[in-house]
């Protein structure tokens, strides 16, 4: 690895950019929500809006100095699979985080674009896929053209980091203490070998981890693909609700699999639950979680169970992230992520009990939301984006 | 499409109609006014375009008065049609064109959309889509194909023969399925699913004319002379221990059998306005109040079924 990571204002870094582990289900709702904007106006192109914005982000880094070699290990080291070279103008992804465990609800197509993008940007030659999983091919497969233009760099603004207030000294936290000890718990979350392991350490560059397939992804990434497709739908007249709503789902499939996973696990049991005496516990012990995956500093400012679930972030990756690429916004709700998260922590205490360890999976993701009743609600009234110094997720039935 | 008929409807009266519907049913009034803006509210929603209702008189296509009748059915329990016959061309504003069951306003219950698409995944070995998932994907394709915006999150919706083709080609896209048959498949004919309608087998065959016209010539209501309403029986231990379990089965909290009765009881009573005791064997419903009260337990007890044949593990028996 040409760098080390660090750890700073809640978040981690990997050469100078966020990165933040989210699962296989959040990869595969994110790339089909931002795929949905197909057809909203002349000019915007989805497929290459993924593909595209992977390439950006390889830019950066190679400005950075990265060279070829560097990038291809870290696309390993993040889970993202391994890239292995067939000719001077074709390569293979004998591992493929997009390519196995990522999926389509729709008609299958070859969608393994955050690949392409990487490996465009990583060669300076435009790339195509050329054989897909996705559409039952043996492997994926990236074929090499002539030199592609280099991208722009989207990044307008510098992070508008602030200080993390402690645990609960911020003005409003309805809390006094918890015996979760959340240092010793970030502590321990930070050893785990969270990272994918090349060929020649018997790996497939992926990361499996608590019932998903986990990468340590380009917090960037995330918000350009997000925010972009976002405005367009918007400006196409899809109603601002509606398509928060699909980007909100991601973060809640995500939560719902990736925390559930988490805390059905039994490093969580081992380590966090014998600090955990009610139900308020087990969520400042899942929140301790959450403040190891690069994500910002989670805060809990109010607790009603069974009712209400407050959550502050400071330098939440996507409000600081959405202020790197855009002037201040005018509108709150845009920690889309953070927003489907919160809805679906509350869901795992408060719509099944995960406490009971119920076992999940697909098919029992599907029982338990298959009507629209019993959804929680979720609003952020406070944003990074806007201006405002924190994120506030409120969340409540 | 739906450039068929156009009324001219006089909303006072019409208003004054509904309110003489809710007194024979022993309902109170409802003052205009209020009719007025929460008919207009839930037009807007089913139809995403504001009507003012605060006036005289308006011009509307057939689609629209279609859902303005179903609106006002909707929130005031009274059952309000159009007529199809020569009588309503007399009323209307223009020349009234051909206007056939083809291209009539359909209701897409929403739940059957959901319970299709999933039907279809399973059969092709593909996992079922959470319903939230699909309202929302559908709703931002629908949004940029159709260049309107419904909310999908409705029990139901009203659409054209241009929208369901737009839906299939969605469902297809996104969903990697195809309806036997398309969406229209799934739909009732806007009569069909009016509130407190007459008799299944009165609607039977008019697809959506029966609704035209009677706006402006009374109200009908179930129970008219010469029509026959069929009844289903509901055992309600087996109803109690359906819900249960199907609950228990999504991991949801465990309720009692009592609190599930009450819940039903103070449903029926609040939704229906249909006082039934649930100490009985079993209650008798009509047709239409089945369906609601199957929405109810749906929105109730949090749980997805396609109808009340499907919740208790059998068909209703008459």
């Amino acid at each position: 690895m040409k760098e080390a990571p660090e750890y700073q204002h809640g978040q981690a870094f990997l050469g100078g950019l966020n990165h933040v582990y989210h699962c296989n289900h959040y990869n595969a709702h994110l790339q089909m929500t931002v795929m949905l904007a197909d057809g909203v106006e002349g000019g915007f192109d989805p497929r290459r809006l993924l593909r595209d914005g992977a390439a950006q982000v390889v830019q950066a880094l190679k400005t950075r100095g990265y060279a070829p070699q560097d990038l291809r290990d870290e696309f390993t080291w993040c889970g993202f699979g391994y890239i292995k070279d067939v000719t001077a103008d074709q390569v293979e992804l004998p591992g493929s985080h997009y390519g196995q465990s990522t999926y389509l609800l729709g008609v299958p197509e070859k969608s393994c674009f955050f690949n392409v993008g990487f490996l465009q940007g990583m060669t300076g030659r435009t790339t195509s896929e050329t054989a897909c999983r996705h559409m039952k091919a043996r492997t994926d497969v990236f074929d090499f053209g002539p030199p592609a233009s280099a991208p722009d760099n989207p990044f307008v603004n510098p992070p508008p980091f602030t200080p993390v207030p402690g645990r609960f000294a911020f003005q409003g936290c309805e809390i006094a203490s918890t015996p979760v000890d959340e240092d010793r718990i970030v502590a321990t979350v930070a050893t785990l070998p969270l990272y994918g392991r090349p060929p020649s350490e018997s790996g497939d560059g992926l990361i499996p981890a608590f019932g998903v397939v986990l990468t340590n992804h380009y917090a960037d990434y995330y918000n350009l693909i997000s925010y972009q497709t976002y405005g367009h739908m918007v400006h196409a007249g899809v109603p601002a609700e509606m398509a928060r709503e699909a980007f909100v789902q991601c973060g809640h499939v995500c939560a719902f699999n990736t925390f559930g996973g988490i805390m059905e696990s039994p490093e969580f049991h081992a380590l966090v639950v014998p600090m955990c005496q009610d139900v308020a516990d087990w969520i400042h012990g899942m929140v301790a979680v959450i403040n190891a995956l690069g994500w910002g500093a989670w805060r809990v400012e109010r607790i009603v169970p069974g009712h209400e679930l407050i959550i502050r972030i400071y330098n939440s990756y996507e409000g600081v992230g959405y202020r790197r690429l855009h002037p201040a916004a005018t509108e709150k709700q845009l920690s889309f992520l953070a927003m489907g998260a919160v809805r679906g922590l509350a869901h795992l205490f408060w719509k099944i009990d995960i406490r009971e360890r119920p076992g999940l999976s697909q098919d029992y993701y599907f029982n338990v939301f298959n009507s629209h009743q019993g959804y929680w609600n979720v609003e952020q009234t406070h944003a990074i984006a806007a201006g405002d110094g924190f994120d506030r997720i409120v969340a409540w039935k | 499409m739906s450039q068929g008929r156009s009324f001219r409807i006089n909303l006072p009266t019409l208003f004054e109609q509904v309110n003489a519907r809710r007194k024979e049913q022993g309902l109170a009034s409802v003052e205009p006014a209020v009719m007025a803006v929460r008919a207009s509210i839930k037009f807007a929603i089913n139809r995403q375009r504001y009507m003012d209702l605060q006036s005289t008189e308006i011009d509307l296509e057939k689609t629209d008065a279609d859902a303005l009748c179903h609106a006002l059915g909707e929130l005031f329990n009274v059952d309000l049609h159009l007529d199809g016959d020569a009588r309503e061309d007399k009323a209307a504003a223009s020349a009234p064109t051909a206007t056939g069951a083809e291209d009539a306003p359909r209701i897409l219950p929403m739940f059957q959309f959901y319970a299709a698409i999933n039907r279809q995944r399973r059969a092709k070995g593909l996992q079922p889509v959470e319903p939230a998932v699909i309202s929302v994907h559908t709703g931002i394709k629908f949004s940029i194909m159709r260049r309107r915006a419904l909310n999908f999150r409705e029990d139901k919706l009203i659409l054209s023969d241009g929208d369901l083709a737009a839906l299939d080609e969605i469902v297809a896209q996104q969903f990697d399925v195809v309806i036997p048959g398309g969406l229209r498949s799934l739909c009732q004919a806007v009569a069909e699913a009016a509130p407190a309608s007459a008799a299944p087998g009165a609607e039977a065959g008019t697809d959506g004319k029966r609704f035209l016209g009677r706006l402006l010539h009374g109200i009908k209501t179930k129970g008219e002379p010469g029509m026959h309403t069929r009844h289903y029986a509901l055992d309600i231990n087996n109803l109690l221990l359906s819900i249960i379990t199907r609950r228990a089965y999504l991991g949801h909290r465990p309720i009692t059998p009592d609190k599930v009765k009450k819940r039903c009881r103070e449903a029926l009573s609040a939704e229906l306005e249909l006082e039934v005791d649930l100490n009985d064997e079993r209650i008798t419903l009509t047709p239409e109040q089945l369906d609601r009260f199957a929405n109810l337990i749906r929105k109730e007890f949090e749980i997805m079924f396609e109808d009340m044949g499907d919740l208790l593990g059998r068909k209703t028996k008459t």
